[in-house]
């Protein structure tokens, strides 16, 4: 952390910070393909809190807990299936 | 002292907020050290997140260690790393004591509450991917290499040891950028 400001130990940390993406961006597609293929419901839950999260600049775990309690609300009406 | 405080405040909410695993505590993280408090710039917290994700060990075990050593010394990485280790492990032992106490109806209640947050971690994970993602567009010569770091994760070394990706984007960072 100390060679951190070095011009080459800097590029290399642009360079991972590319893979880096990549890994979690293969991350959230398996897991939001899996869960929006479940239903609209499901694709609402993770627009709200992703939105909430990048838009609105909200605390995650209000993001969170909005995306819960939003999820729990539409399931009321056939409780058990998404 | 404060500092120390502060920072043992900070990772145990980090810590408390990591439902889903490591990768969903990184809208925690960004929120809480970078726009929250400034402790890390924008490119720091990039930094920070590569290096959790090359060394071994959960993203935020390492970042706590790396930040609390950051801020405040060899002190400050125990501090950092203790409170987001003991906060969800508190937790976690009061939750699995009062779910061998609950009924069957209680259960039936966290498996919906469960199933209701699937979805919200996904959500926090595709927020988690465009904080990282986003400062790449600051160069154009970034989304290309991420882009072939893409094709590449599909081949067959890469898939088994993605550290192996870290590495060889770092290497190709060095000579191109």
């Amino acid at each position: 952390m100390r060679y951190v400001n070095e011009p080459r130990v800097s590029a290399f940390f642009l360079g991972t910070s590319c893979a880096v993406a990549v890994i979690i961006g293969r991350v959230v597609w398996s897991i939001a393909s899996l869960s929006c293929k479940e239903g609209w419901k499901n694709f609402a839950t993770l627009a709200l809190t992703a939105g909430m999260i990048l838009l609105a600049d909200a605390h995650p775990f209000v993001a969170l807990v909005a995306g819960v309690f939003f999820r729990l609300l539409v399931a009321d009406g056939r409780r058990g299936s998404s | 002292m404060s500092v120390l405080i502060s920072l043992a405040a900070v990772f145990a909410r980090i810590g408390l907020g990591a439902f889903g695993g490591g990768l969903a505590t990184i809208p925690f993280i960004h929120f809480e050290l970078v726009a929250s408090r400034g402790w890390l710039t924008e490119r720091a917290f990039s930094e920070v997140v590569s290096l959790a994700q090359m060394t071994p060990g959960p993203l935020a075990l390492n970042a706590a260690t790396f930040v609390g050593y950051r801020i405040a010394g060899v002190t400050g990485a125990c501090v950092a790393t203790a409170s987001v280790i003991l906060a969800p492990l508190s937790l976690l032992v009061i939750v699995l004591f009062l779910l061998s106490r609950a009924s069957g109806e209680w259960r039936n209640a966290l498996s919906r509450l469960q199933k209701a947050l699937r979805p919200a971690v996904a959500g926090m994970l595709l927020a988690a991917f465009w904080m990282v993602a986003r400062p790449l567009a600051d160069d154009w010569r970034l989304p290309v290499m991420a882009g072939c770091m893409l094709l590449l994760s599909r081949a067959g070394p890469f898939v088994r040891y993605p550290q192996l990706l870290l590495l060889t984007a770092g290497f190709v960072g060095v000579l191109l950028l």
